[in-house]
């Protein structure tokens, strides 16, 4: 009974203080890590980037780059990374923000950025909306909205994935198009994307098929069974644990007969067409916002915009293997490998 | 003063030549100048002409987009719009405001909002730029704009219309259904999305069915198109033109100024375009100011400087060249005057000298006269002396004693010796009273007849005689018997005494002249006398050898009388060298 008791205790120890002492050494480690970056020491202007990942996140960096390159001589910069990707439950979110918080009090900043979603989630619509230093986000998916934006004290640049461009070019490429499968993982934010498409394509006369699979048999299936549409969206393979690259690469190359197109990068072995998104483009527009601001520009005048470039790649082995052809336009303009 | 005349002439003439043709040079760059600006000028109105056509044809491509297809998406825009900011480099903003009823506001809002423009709302522009819209139903929001930055994103969402500034001009577009209008857009003061000083060209998108060019009513326009334009672009076609005053007017309003502009400036060169943009009229003024200022003065002055330079040293040349004329004539003045000094005292001393040889002549031929008339004179008494001493000496001889005898003897020793003088005497006096009469004369011949009757004064002497063969000369023959005679009956008297007494006469040539010679191998003389040789009764021997003294003094003036020379050469007992010319 004692040592029973004893294994319940400690069971409760361990559920109890695992996280804790999981959140206090990420924080020491990474969460809330700082880099201050001093673009010129000798501005009198402030500015603090709160970054929602950790430096060395792909997304994370391209912002950031975008963001120093508009800065550089404007002001003093102090970075902060919340590291909210390999920390991705509430309590550290918050955390992270209110880390972040103490930091931005003491450093007194003109201006604040803030990259990605949960950086307005856990820091700014939590203190500082409608307050009297000016905000700029960017990298927030598809809608402001749900961190409570506009406020009064901000602006910025919403990430939308290029649905109706995509749309286009597809129609560039093969004509007319009236179906279109998208071949997805089952999981939440595939949902979600998927409704944006259909509901995109839908005022533009194509139907949309939803196909979400869990395991790789599933998806050579329905791979193999898409092939009737005029087109497939390949969304994301996040969550089919069982992925195996080279054997799906092969596979898609052996019987892809109709355009396929992706919105992420990483999908492009399996994609002819592939549109996605730029995170340098975030992070300029913000650095641009914030010279505009620290210049004098009211940043109520400033409306919340979305990206509009886009990176497009075409996978030639793909195309060649199925007999498209893609228009010049395309081509020309698009990137080869990925 | 005829120099100062002269120069000052000189400097004149030059300065007016360099100022003449300075003043060409410059006229003629002042028709360059004036030429260069009417051709900058029409260069500047055909670039804007040729600008806003092109602007007109990058319109109609951009209108097409948005008539292709009702759904333009922000890449779509951005791609195109990217293109004609690249090719058309003095449009500096594109702008598109689609036409949309208010009645749709709510929905279009709602679109946008979702498709992530987050909290967007269709809105008026500023206070301070605001003028209200005339339509109440429509408003024509700025949906587009490129290149999109904080600063143009400011204008997203705002009715056009009610943009003041430009409201006029957007009212006829929108209204009047006129297919495009410029307008310059005052800075009115610190308004976002607004620099100092923009021009805009704004121009109605039609429905797809309707041409530019068929554009009639309001309701046939879905969008208005602005573009910003910088004429600063257009203005300059080279840099030379940056000197141009330009000055713009569209509507009779001034549209854009560069450089001050001063019309009717008597130093100024204006010239008028007019230019006819869809019904406005763009009046382009171009206003070369001061001329002057842009001519290239270089050349001109250049032509001035070296023309100047060379007047100056022209001048001098001029002055150098008179002040030695000048002084030349000075010199020939003094010199003439020298010369005509120096003439007359030549004159006067050699009057002097005529006169003083006249005298001397006198006095010579006096002498001569006197020393012919002692010697002749002499002759009778000597004679008597002589002739009763040899009487005395064969009636009385007997009588006399030894010591009567020597004394008689040494009487008639004297009056044979001053015989053989006077006969010296008269003969040297001759010399210069003789008459002359040089001919041709065989001085062999004359010299071998000579030397026969010398050498038999020496009968127990056997003399080595060579005489050159085929000596001849010019003079006279009596006088140059006595020549001969003299010294060759000098080298027979001092070669006497040798061994083998030798007498040689011959002829050597000396710097292309006869030089007749007599060497003897007798005693010779001490060279340290040769200045006695030729005066008269000067003797270099003794007793030993007889002779007045006077011979050598008549051959040398019997030789002066020819022109010629005479001087000898010799060496005690190495015998001696007497050379003679003959001129």
């Amino acid at each position: 009974m004692i040592r029973h008791c004893t294994l319940i205790s400690l069971s409760l120890f361990l559920n109890l203080a695992l996280p804790v002492v999981s959140f206090a050494n990420s924080s020491a480690n990474s969460s809330g890590e700082t880099a201050e970056t001093s673009l010129d020491a000798g501005a009198s202007k402030k500015c603090v980037l709160v970054m929602s990942y950790h430096k060395g996140y792909e997304w994370n960096d391209g912002i950031e780059s975008g963001v120093i390159e508009k800065l550089a001589g404007v002001c003093q910069l102090k970075k902060i990374y919340m590291d909210t990707k390999r920390n991705t439950g509430v309590v550290f979110g918050k955390a992270a923000g209110s880390k972040a918080k103490r930091i931005i009090d003491k450093f007194k900043p003109d201006i604040l950025i803030a990259a990605d979603d949960n950086a307005s989630r856990y820091l700014v619509q939590r203190f500082y909306k409608d307050s009297s230093l000016p905000v700029i986000f960017c990298g927030v998916n598809w809608s402001a909205e749900e961190y409570g934006y506009p406020y009064q004290n901000a602006t910025g640049m919403v990430e939308v994935a290029p649905i109706s461009p995509l749309l286009k070019n597809i129609q560039r490429s093969i004509g007319v198009v009236k179906q279109g499968v998208y071949l997805s993982s089952d999981v939440i934010t595939e949902h979600t994307d998927y409704l944006r498409y259909e509901k995109e394509y839908i005022e533009h006369g194509v139907t949309l098929k939803p196909v979400f699979v869990s395991n790789t048999i599933d998806w050579k299936r329905e791979f193999v069974n898409a092939q009737k549409a005029d087109f497939i969206i390949v969304g994301n393979n996040g969550g089919i644990n069982d992925w195996d690259e080279p054997d799906i690469t092969q596979f898609v190359l052996r019987n892809s007969k109709v355009l396929t197109v992706t919105n992420y990068q990483w999908m492009m072995s399996y994609a002819m067409l592939g549109m996605t998104k730029n995170a340098r483009e975030q992070g300029l527009w913000a650095g641009d916002v914030a010279v505009a601001v620290l210049g004098g520009l009211s940043i109520t005048d400033i409306p919340v915009t979305i990206n509009k470039s886009w990176y497009l790649f075409v996978n030639t082995d793909l195309l060649n293997a199925a007999g498209i052809s893609l228009s010049n336009r395309i081509l020309n303009h698009a990137y080869k490998s990925w | 003063m005829k120099i100062t005349k002269t120069l000052t002439l000189t400097l004149a003439a030059g300065i007016f030549i360099s100022l003449l043709l300075s003043s060409l040079m410059f006229q003629y760059e002042l028709d360059v100048a004036e030429e260069r600006f009417s051709g900058q000028a029409n260069a500047v109105t055909e670039n804007i002409k040729n600008s806003l056509s092109n602007i007109l044809i990058a319109d109609d491509k951009l209108s097409f987009l948005f008539q292709a297809t009702d759904d333009v998406t922000d890449e779509d825009f951005l791609v195109q719009s990217r293109v004609l900011l690249a090719q058309i480099p003095y449009i500096k903003k594109i702008v598109y405001a689609p036409k949309i009823r208010k009645s749709h506001l709510e929905a279009e809002e709602k679109k946008l909002r979702n498709a992530g423009y987050t909290g967007f709302k269709f809105r008026s522009f500023p206070e301070n730029l605001s003028a209200k819209s005339r339509l109440s139903e429509i408003i024509f929001p700025v949906r587009l704009i490129q290149p999109f930055t904080p600063y143009t994103a400011t204008w997203l969402g705002r009715d056009i219309l009610t943009f003041g500034p430009a409201q006029d001009a957007l009212q006829k577009v929108v209204l009047n259904a006129e297919k495009g209008k410029i307008v310059h857009l005052k800075q009115p003061g610190n308004v976002s999305g607004v620099e100092a000083d923009e021009y805009y060209l704004f121009t109605p998108v039609t429905f797809p069915d309707i041409t530019r060019s068929h554009l009639k009513k309001s309701e046939d326009i879905f969008a208005v198109l602005g573009y910003q334009l910088d004429f600063s672009e257009l203005l300059f076609v080279e840099d030379g033109d940056k000197n141009i005053a330009k000055h713009f007017e569209l509507d009779g309003k001034t549209l854009y100024d560069y450089g001050v502009f001063r019309s009717g400036s008597l130093f100024s060169t204006d010239l008028n375009h007019t230019i006819d943009f869809e019904g406005q009229r763009i009046n382009l003024r171009y206003q070369l100011k001061s001329p002057i200022s842009h001519v290239d003065l270089r050349i001109p002055l250049l032509i001035l400087f070296f023309g100047l330079l060379i007047t100056i040293l022209g001048s001098f040349v001029v002055k150098g060249h008179l002040e030695r004329l000048a002084l030349l004539s000075e010199q020939n003045k003094l010199i003439e005057n020298k010369v005509a000094e120096k003439t007359a005292l030549l004159e006067e001393q050699s009057n002097q000298i005529n006169k003083a040889f006249d005298h001397q002549l006198a006095i010579s031929r006096e002498l001569e006269s006197f020393s012919y008339s002692i010697s002749h004179d002499l002759r009778a008494p000597l004679r008597s002396i002589s002739g009763f001493a040899n009487a005395l000496n064969e009636d009385y001889g007997n009588l006399l004693d030894e010591q009567g005898i020597d004394m008689l003897q040494r009487v008639q020793n004297g009056a044979e010796k001053m015989s053989v003088l006077i006969d010296d005497l008269l003969s040297l006096s001759r010399v210069a009273r003789q008459a002359f009469n040089r001919t041709d004369i065989s001085l062999s011949d004359l010299a071998q007849q000579q030397i026969g009757e010398i050498i038999e004064n020496y009968p127990t002497i056997v003399f080595d005689v060579e005489i050159e063969k085929g000596l001849t000369t010019r003079g006279d023959r009596n006088l140059i018997g006595i020549v001969l005679n003299n010294l060759l009956g000098n080298a027979a008297k001092y070669a006497s005494k040798s061994d083998k007494p030798k007498i040689e006469l011959g002829v050597q040539d000396q710097d292309g002249s006869k030089v007749f010679f007599v060497r003897d191998n007798g005693v010779g003389f001490d060279m340290a006398y040769k200045n006695k040789l030729f005066v008269a009764f000067q003797r270099l021997h003794g007793p030993e050898f007889e002779g007045t003294g006077i011979g050598l003094a008549t051959v040398q003036r019997i030789i002066n009388r020819h022109g010629g020379k005479i001087w000898a050469e010799s060496e005690l007992g190495e015998g001696a060298t007497f050379y003679f010319t003959l001129g």
